[in-house]
């Protein structure tokens, strides 16, 4: 299963994404995380073989749903933990 | 912004064929949520009116195996917490209605991963919180351990 993420860098996220990493790659083959900065070490998983992450500008104004597009295929499930916050 | 960042996260994700989608929002979410005297800040009927536009949203899209909607209440284990407040919540929560009761993010994590790597048999949106969101932990405990 391809999973689609956006994100992932929050509290709830780094979670989710750990625990979806935690899975055998016969569940989960991959995890692309779409943020908005690069994510900090600590705020990823240990085991980061089978995620992907892509920075996407996401500054008001821009159109984002092309970027999207274009870092997202094949994907079977999408989750979503951003908030409505700093954006930090 | 995040409404629309999120939306068109949806979009572009239902064309690279996504099934379902699992979402965070929020207990209380609610589309027709507006400004009232109790919650006259910023973060009281807009805040909840933006996440039930998010839930809307997603549901509109109709996702083959539906969108799974996490609405918890107060977030344990969360940099913005002080840790007092993590330790006093959980011995408080049996005061609380269920769909208010706090939960810890690690456990939030563990069950939204699991229901996205589910397997569903319907197009219906789901909506977890209070007892349908600790149903879903082993030992429907909502603390940390």
């Amino acid at each position: 299963m391809k999973i689609g993420f956006i994100g992932g860098t929050g509290n709830v996220g780094q979670c989710v994404l750990r625990n979806l990493v935690s899975y055998p790659e016969e569940q989960v083959s991959q995890v692309v995380c779409v943020n908005r900065r690069k994510a900090n070490p600590e705020e990823l998983p240990e085991d980061q073989s089978r995620m992907v992450e892509h920075v996407v500008d996401m500054s008001p104004g821009t159109d984002v749903e092309p970027l999207f597009a274009d870092v997202l295929s094949d994907i079977d499930v999408l989750v979503g933990t951003i908030g409505i916050g700093s954006g930090k | 912004m995040e409404v629309e960042l999120a939306t068109a996260f949806a979009r572009a994700g239902i064309e690279a064929g996504a099934r379902k989608a699992v979402l965070l929002t929020s207990s209380g979410a609610d589309i027709n949520a507006k400004k009232s005297w109790l919650l006259s800040s910023v973060a009281g009927g807009l805040y909840f009116h933006l996440k039930g536009q998010v839930e809307k949203n997603f549901t509109d899209l109709g996702f083959e195996q539906g969108t799974h909607i996490f609405r918890p209440a107060g977030l344990l284990g969360t940099q913005h917490v002080p840790g007092i407040v993590d330790t006093l919540m959980p011995a408080l929560d049996w005061l609380a209605p269920a769909r208010w009761r706090s939960i810890h993010i690690e456990k939030l994590g563990f069950a939204m991963a699991a229901v996205a790597l589910r397997s569903e048999d319907s197009s219906a949106s789901v909506i977890y919180q209070g007892e349908e969101l600790f149903d879903l932990l082993p030992g429907k405990r909502w603390q940390k351990n």
